[in-house]
């Protein structure tokens, strides 16, 4: 995007769809012997931003899925983009992944070219362009959180390409439990602490309502004057330590009698079978 | 080492002369001084000001449609120098490239940032066989959020700079001397100030007597909103002033 020469030339870009009629007839045929189609791995995560007195606070959980397994237990969802603003972000992993790479990679470039600090809206335009631009077929949905110079800023981009800047968001399969603990608690200018708490019981709420999203919770705060990641701020699904033993003693049940009795085995056939070892 | 002999082509294109010369790009500095006009810029503690001349050279022009002062931005102009239809060109780009970053990025594009992509298009020229460069230079005023009132400069070569105060045009190393001195001794100039001294330099240099008819202002402060091209009342007024000054 930043690298082309010619600036006028119109974007060209988007998947190419040519194949999708042989992967139909492939799947058909699949399906017909019982088998399935893989399907890509996603995060099935519960994030969550908000805007608080000194900046902004980013949450996520760190389960990823494969469809009904978890693939990973602890996975890292909160992105750097910039030294100011990082990302969340929910949907399809690599999507997400990748997608924040290259707002990185950009906004690098950008920095180095302006020669200022980079800016949250620049990097929400060119997310909001670029995945417009593949009509949804990039599954990620994101949370861009960060201050600049004109203050703390959060945005919400969702995988077609329409955006939400709000001083609360939630995201991915666990959003509407989050979204929950945000609408009864949020209030404007929270202190530091109060809104830690508040960003740690949404994504708990969505680690315990939502399969898709469990382990641990994951916060980052970023202020003008720095950032502060918190990995594993909170592990509410740790597994619980046994308070008893379920084994019984030996000597706990009386023997009361024993009999012992032997069997007399014949040969009766003997037969060897000389197995392939080369 | 023995000089090279060149193709005989270095005059005609922009490739190199055996000195490492470019003679189109020089010739394109000289294509400025073709229009006859001097333009001078200032930058005061909290305005730029642009002055350039307006002549009118046929009784049948109508004088309002005569102009070398060009708004890119809401808070970015320009004053061009030169050939007019390469100046209007360029105008035209930048005004492309503004509005193109504010698209991209969703921001005001910095003027330092405008000014560096103009002159990176002009080195273009200055690179390509097939194109030559523009006879005009571009002067850029501009307020930026962070670093205030701001002046840049781009030229055919594709060198771009920041200036306090600077000149383009016919009487342009005059204008530049003059200038050098009164930066001397001052430079934070308020509003009136910045006016009356580009005027003075310009009248100074040309040793005209300007009428309000016969000059182009343009302005941007951080009070007022963005850039401002003055009526020919509001110049006669800083006219009056200076008058009285001297």
């Amino acid at each position: 995007m930043l690298h082309s020469a010619k600036p006028c030339e119109i974007q060209t870009g988007g998947f190419c769809f040519e194949n999708t009629r042989r992967n139909a007839v492939l799947e058909s045929s699949l399906s017909e012997s019982g088998y399935k189609a893989p399907g890509a791995r996603k995060t099935g995560t519960t994030i969550a931003g908000i805007v608080f007195k000194d900046g902004v606070i980013l949450g996520a959980d760190t389960r990823a899925t494969d469809d009904m397994v978890v693939a990973d237990k602890n996975c890292m969802k909160i992105h750097f983009i910039a030294p100011n603003i990082y990302c969340c972000g929910a949907g399809v992993a690599a999507d997400a992944d990748v997608t924040t790479q290259i707002m990185s990679s950009n906004v690098e470039l950008h920095m180095l070219n302006t020669g200022r600090p980079a800016l949250v809206t620049m990097v929400t335009r060119q997310l909001k362009q670029m995945l417009f631009r593949y009509q949804g077929q990039i599954g990620a949905s994101l949370i861009v959180g960060g201050v600049d110079v004109t203050g703390p800023q959060l945005y919400s981009v969702y995988p077609h390409g329409s955006y939400d800047k709000l001083p609360f968001l939630t995201m991915g399969s666990g959003a509407a439990a989050a979204v929950s603990v945000f609408e009864d608690r949020f209030k404007p200018n929270m202190e530091l602490e109060e809104a830690k708490q508040l960003v740690r019981e949404a994504i708990t709420a969505g680690i315990f309502c939502d399969l898709g999203s469990g382990s641990n919770v994951d916060l980052c705060i970023i202020t003008e004057a720095g950032v502060e990641m918190l990995r594993g701020y909170d592990k509410p699904a740790m597994k619980g330590k046994r308070e008893g033993q379920y084994r019984y003693k030996p000597g706990t049940t009386a023997v009361l009698t024993k009999t012992v009795t032997p069997f007399p085995l014949v040969v009766v056939d003997e037969s060897v079978q000389i197995m392939d070892t080369e | 080492m023995s000089r090279g002999s060149s193709a005989g082509f270095d005059r005609h294109i922009t490739i190199f002369s055996p000195e490492g010369r470019l003679y189109q790009v020089e010739y394109a500095f000289k294509a400025i001084n073709q229009g006859g006009l001097t333009s001078v810029a200032i930058r005061g503690k909290d305005c730029v000001v642009a002055v350039t001349q307006k002549k009118v050279p046929d009784k049948l022009l109508d004088a309002m449609t005569v102009t070398h002062l060009y708004k890119i931005t809401e808070n970015i102009g320009c004053v061009m120098t030169g050939m007019t239809a390469d100046s209007r060109s360029q105008v035209q780009r930048a005004r492309y490239e503004a509005a193109n970053w504010m698209y991209k990025y969703g921001y005001e594009i910095p003027v330092d940032m405008l000014c560096k992509r103009m002159a990176d298009i002009s080195q273009v020229y200055t690179q390509n066989a097939e194109m030559r460069p523009l006879g005009c230079c571009m002067i850029f005023v501009g307020l930026d959020e962070e670093l205030g009132p701001q002046l840049y400069k781009c030229d055919p070569a594709g060198y771009y700079c920041g200036f306090k105060a600077t000149a383009a045009g016919v009487k342009q190393t005059e204008a530049t001397s003059y200038l050098e001195k009164k930066v001397k001794k001052k430079l934070d100039w308020t509003y009136e100030q910045t006016i009356e001294t580009a005027i003075s330099c310009l009248a100074t240099v040309l040793s005209i007597d300007f009428k309000p008819s016969e000059l182009e202002v343009g302005i941007i402060t951080t009070k007022g909103s963005g850039f401002k091209i003055l009526s020919e009342n509001e110049i006669d007024v800083h006219l009056v002033a200076l008058s009285e000054r001297e």
